[in-house]
This record gives structure tokens, sequence and C-alpha cells, in this order.
């Protein structure tokens, strides 16, 4: 329960329609009501997540049209959702898409948009929530990160070094922001099934949204820096990072 | 001065040089239970003019007085905002020895304050668990005691205040001038104005010793029974072991006391012991230092456990007349310097409450709770309330107080707090604000009837809501942060 753990009433979501964002703020109304500002790209998606919040008791809840990819409009979208809520408690960072699977890209272009929104758009949405937390003296953000950000593999390169990128810049704001009252969870789930995740094929430790947000939850409420989900991949994954390289380049990973 | 109470928060400075305004300085300040740290821009003042004169003109984000940090949660911190730090307002100024009345700036602590009373033979009725407490920091929490039955909260004790608010600037506030007022600064939590000094009664003091009684107790039902039928001491207190197994749970040592009175031929009453006390009014710094950025828990339950045994175990079944000086009668805590850092980096949660008479269950359920979901309580003291002062905020009402320490990184203790919310709130019981870091705002009301009163008087000296902490701000006793 270090920090204010999962009490803070008033949310900002960048990645507002998000299903793991979502189920997080759900997670969190299911024990307190919550103030949230939904920040994403759709603004008709962006609606239906807000109606949604409000059945599930979110009260009141905003929305703001940002791209990830529209760097020069972030400090003004996380401006408008913070004004919204008179500040914010909680900050979840949910911006991310997949792309092109595999090794060595043959859509290059696809590739670079892929860098482009999970993290040099995440990362400056990122960066300018933690400048505003920094302001206010306290908050939490919550990155969405991925295991396949903690060791790259050969099956998945681009994203995987995509959320490796935001990852360390995650962990390396909250080092850098600890003493200054605002802290920094960094989630690494495993396979979520997802509309991102749809028509892949399932891997082992495959998981559902609801899970990664209790995992999330449970997180804040013991104050950690970092949460896996499922748990267990924690470690599978130090297993992983532990081996040879040799040896991980043979896996069928 | 005692420089451990100045070891509040991470780091708490006075930043301030003769001459020139008073600027403010980033800190990171949390609690005494180390949860839920927030940045806040401290002042350190050096004269009530000083308090004044930022409320006159306080930056935006608000303003909340803080002295020691020794109120568990966010009461004295105050996010993107301003703290004024009182503990430079440290002086006692005056003790009248004929009026009975002793008058001290905000920062003074009890440690300080109760050596400098004992030496003229004089004592002050309501006393905290540990002596780093500043008196200011007591009065905004209506702190009690041992002897709350007796003795009620400190506000019993108060003859004047000296309270700087928004609106008015510098008063003095008396219970006879000012009812309502005084009954909503007191207990106050720093929202109805900063108290820049302080005109307390005190008592005369036969002898710097306390006479007592102990008796130790095989189960809770047994402790509560123990507790039940003593009216014949001034003094009360249980100390519980909640670690213990089964049917020993809540297993405890009920330590009741008088005043000594005065001493027969001039005698201590320890003088047949091997090493009598040499001076029993003073407060020797303690002796056991707590490691400082120690990453972990020193504290882990099979510790705790075995600790809590061999205390329990080394307790005689019962005792009489046992002579204790000041220190030991009244600060047992205050054995280990900075002891809150024995739960290592995440901190520790304390949860107080009270019920009144007849809900013992409420006791009984909250131990069987926590022992269900194995949530550790590692230090739990059960008190008898007296009845209840009249301020709208004050935490006592008679019946039965609990307060547990509990390692903050337990898991599902959030939960299971919010549920034991809940049980408190439907026994007509509330938690203890000054312990509070988590409380839901739906339940103040509940716990709180007379929150409007609170309101009504705060809407009177604040009507900016210039005054404000993050305590208040999660209450929604005060704006929230900008």
């Amino acid at each position: 329960m270090s920090g204010p753990g999962s009490d803070g009433r008033r949310v900002v979501v960048i990645g507002g329609t998000s299903e793991i964002a979502l189920a997080i703020v759900g997670a969190l109304a299911g024990s307190a009501p919550r103030a949230v500002a939904l920040i994403g790209r759709d603004g008709a998606r962006l609606a239906r997540a807000a109606a949604a919040l409000e059945q599930a008791g979110c009260d009141p809840v905003s929305t703001v049209e940002a791209d990830a990819g529209d760097t020069g409009r972030h400090a003004a979208a996380i401006e408008t959702a913070f004004a919204a809520l008179g500040g914010a408690d909680l900050v979840i960072v949910a911006v991310g898409v997949l792309g092109e699977r595999g090794g060595l890209p043959h859509d290059v272009p696809g590739a670079l948009e892929v860098l482009r929104t999970n993290l040099v758009g995440a990362g400056s949405l990122l960066i300018e929530a933690a400048r505003r937390l920094d302001a206010q003296g306290h908050g939490t953000l919550i990155v969405l990160s991925s295991v396949a950000g903690e060791r790259v593999r050969a099956a998945n390169v681009v994203y995987g070094a995509s959320k490796a990128g935001l990852d360390g810049l995650a962990l390396g704001l909250g080092d850098a922001l600890h003493s200054h009252g605002v802290r920094v969870l960094v989630v690494r789930p495993g396979f979520v099934h997802t509309a991102m995740t749809r028509g892949l094929p399932s891997a082992p430790f495959a998981t559902n949204p609801d899970q990664v947000a209790r995992a999330v939850v449970r997180g804040l409420d013991r104050g950690s820096a970092v949460v896996w989900a499922p748990a267990a991949l924690r470690w599978v994954m130090l297993v992983l990072r532990s081996l040879p390289r040799s040896i991980v380049r043979r896996l069928p990973l | 001065m005692s420089t451990a109470s100045r070891a509040s928060g991470p780091d708490t400075t006075t930043a301030a040089v003769a001459g020139s305004p008073p600027r403010g300085r980033e800190h990171t300040l949390s609690g005494w239970g180390r949860v839920a740290p927030s940045r806040s821009s401290v002042i350190g003042v050096r004269s009530a003019q000083e308090v004044a004169d930022v409320l006159a003109a306080p930056a935006p984000g608000g303003v909340i007085a803080r002295g020691a940090g020794r109120s568990y949660g966010d009461a004295a911190q105050n996010a993107g905002g301003t703290v004024l730090d009182l503990t430079a307002l440290d002086r006692i100024l005056s003790i009248d020895d004929d009026a009975l009345l002793v008058r001290v700036q905000p920062g003074v602590t009890y440690g300080e304050l109760l050596p400098a009373l004992a030496s003229r033979g004089l004592m002050f009725a309501v006393v905290p668990g540990t002596r780093y407490v500043t008196i200011g920091g007591a009065i905004a929490s209506d702190i009690h005691g041992k002897s709350h039955h007796r003795d009620g909260t400190i506000a019993r004790h108060i003859a004047s205040l000296r309270v700087c608010t928004p609106s008015g600037g510098l008063r003095e506030l008396t219970p006879e001038r000012d009812p309502e007022r005084f009954a909503a600064t007191v207990g106050g939590m720093g929202l109805m104005g900063v108290i820049v000094e302080a005109t307390l009664r005190v008592q005369r003091l036969a002898s710097p010793w306390w006479s007592v009684d102990s008796d130790r107790t095989d189960s809770l039902e047994h402790t509560i029974a123990a507790m039940s039928g003593d009216e014949a001491h001034r003094y009360s207190v249980t100390w519980l072991d909640l670690m213990a197994r089964g049917a020993a749970i809540g297993r405890g040592v009920v330590m009741n006391s008088n005043d000594w009175g005065p001493l027969t031929g001039g005698q201590a009453p320890d003088a047949d012991r091997r090493r009598p006390c040499t001076d029993p009014a003073s407060l020797p710094p303690p002796r056991l230092q707590a490691p400082p950025h120690f990453p972990g828990a020193v504290l882990a339950p099979a510790v705790v456990r075995t600790f809590n045994s061999l205390r329990w175990h080394a307790s005689k079944r019962s005792e009489r007349a046992v002579p204790m000086p000041l220190a030991t009668h009244y600060f047992q805590l205050d054995l280990v310097r900075d002891w809150n850092r024995l739960y290592g980096s995440h901190g520790f949660v304390q949860y107080q409450f009270a019920v009144p008479p007849g809900a013992e269950t409420a006791v009984v359920r909250c131990v069987e709770l926590l022992n269900a979901r194995r949530i550790p309580a590692y230090l739990a003291v059960l008190k008898r309330l007296g009845a209840p002062a009249d301020g709208p905020l004050s935490f006592p009402i008679e019946g039965w107080t609990l307060a547990l320490d509990i390692p903050a990184s337990a898991p599902g203790l959030r939960p299971t707090l919010d549920e034991l919310d809940d049980m408190v709130a439907g026994h007509g019981g509330r938690v203890y604000l000054t312990k509070d870091v988590r409380l839901r705002r739906e339940l103040l009301e509940t716990m709180y009837p007379q929150l409007e009163r609170f309101r009504s008087q705060r809407a009177g000296v604040d009507p900016d809501g210039i005054l404000r902490s993050d305590l208040g701000a999660r209450l929604g006793l005060c704006r929230a942060a900008a």
C-alpha cells in the first residue's frame, strides 16, 4: 500500500479505448467511485468506452481526442484531461499497436509506425503525464509494457523493441521521480486475449484483461515497481534472461 | 531540543535565513507510516507573524501546518502546495506554578514539555504513547492518552489558543468565548487554522512515579473481560498479541496504573533495586536506533511472533504496584528510535477504530477477520475510552478503541480494511483520522455525524479554501488540488 496505492480517485487513461486499461479502471471502480478522463484517437469508440465506465459507476467521465502520432498535441491533451479532473492520482498509459510479427520486417513503413506509436508516441504522452504529476507533487503512472519488451525475441522483434524502449523509459522515470512523490508501475503482461491479439495463436501463460487488471490493483496496493500477468511469468522471464543467447536463439519462442 | 523529534519526514528542513521573507523548498513528505508520500513546498516559519504573512498571500495549492510529522497518515502534507514547518517554534514561553498554566509554542514536543514541567512538580494530564509529537499536532488531532476515561482528550485541558486563520488573521480562541469554533479547531486536522500558541492547564505532580498493576491474559475473551471491570485506575492500556495462533490470539498484558503519589521519606520506590532509576522525570534518548535506508522489512511475521511470545511469557501472571518512572510509564513506543523504518520501504498502516460500549463483538470480529485473511498485526493496543469531547472531528467516543500496526505490503490489506470500515461504521464507530491514509470518503459522514458542524465552522474561517492537506482533499474536507 505504498504511495496512494489503488485509492486514487482521479484516473487519466491514455489509450482510452484499450481493453486492458478499461479493465483496470473497472477493477478500481469496484472498490470506490472514480472520476475518469479518457484520452484516445477515435471519438466514437471513446464515447462508447465512457458510457461503459459510467455504467460501472465512474463519475464524471470525460473524453479527449488525441493521436499518439501527433506529438505536438500531447501536452495540450494531457492538460485538458488533468483540468477536467482537477488533477490526477492515477495515470494509465496504454498506447500500443502490434504490427507485423516476426524477425526482419518486410513492411518497413509499418515497422516504423509501430516504433512511432509504441515508443515515440507513448513515450511522449508518458513524459507529459510525468511532468504534470511531478508539478502536482504526487501520483502514480501505470505503464503497459509487455513481457516481449523484457527480452526481445526473434519472433516479435519490432513490437518487442518498442516495448523494451518504453519499459526502460518508464522504469527510469520511476527512479528519477521517486523522491518527488511520483510512482511508476510497469505492467508486463504475457499474451492477453484482446482485440489486438484476435486471430493470433494463443501462447503459454495467456491471460485476459480482467486478470491483468487484478494484478495491477494488487501491484498498486503493494507499492510494486513491476507486475507480471500472470505472476508466474516473472520467474519464466528470469530464467529466459539468464540463459545464454545461443540457447535462447534456438528455442521455439 | 531532541533531534529525533525533527527526524520526521524523509527530509524536513527549516530553510529560512534571518531577515529574508520565508521561502519554500521542495520536499517529499509522508506521515510516520511512510505510506503515500507527496511533494510540497516547505516553508520553515520562525514567528506567528510569518504564518500570518503566508496565509495572507498563499501560493496556489493551499497551505497546511506540519510539526514533527508523527501523525501516521497524510494529514500534514499538501501535494503541489505549501507546508508550514512549525518545528522552529519550539519554545516553552512561560510556566505559571500558581495558576497552573503553561504557555507554549506549537512546535514544543512532549519530550521537551514533560521534563520541564516535572522539574517544577507539574504534569500534563493527556500524554500520547510517544514523546516526539508536538503540542500543535496533538491539539489538531485532539489526542487522548491512557487516562481518557478520566481526563478526556487534550481539548479539556486547553485554556486558550492563538490561531491564525485565512479570514481573520491572528486571534485568541477560548472554549468560553467561542465554543463552536474552539470545538472545530481542536481535532480539526489543521484545516481550521494554524495554531501558533497554546495555553494549557497543568496539574500538580506529587512524584514522577507511577504505580502499575499488570495482568497477563490467555485469550481475547479473557482480555476483554479483564479490562471490563476496572474503575479504580486513572490509566489503562492493554497490549495484545495478535500474532499468537489458535485460541491464544488476543492474549495480552493488561496494564492499569495510578499516580504513585508523595514519596515516603523522600525515598524512590525502586531504591531497593540493583540499578535504581537516578532521575525518574528525565527522558533519556533511546538506546536503540533502527537502521536507516534498510530496503526490506526487518520485521517479518515469524520474527514478530517470536518476539511477542517472548514478551508475553516474560510478563508475570499478575503484578501489583510496580513503580515506573516517566519514560517507562508513558513512552514504551520510544524504546527504538525511528522504529517505523523497521517496516521497510513499503511502510506500515496504523488502523485505529473506536466502537461504543457493548460493541466488543466488533473488536473480536476484527481480530478474526485479520486472522482469517492472514494479515499480520504486529502491534495491537486495546483501550477503553470515556465520555467524548465536543469537537465534531474529535475521535474518541465512549467504548473501546483498537489500534493495529500492519505492514502496508500485506497482501489483501486494502479490501480487508474497507470491510472493517463498514463493520465499524455499522456499529456506530469510527476510524481515527490522524492515523488514516485510506478511508473511503463516502464513510466519513457516517463515522463523524457532526461533519456539517465542522464544515460550517470551516466556511467561516477559510471561505476561500486556502487551508488544504492531502487528507482533507482525499476525504472532501477541503478542496482538491488544482
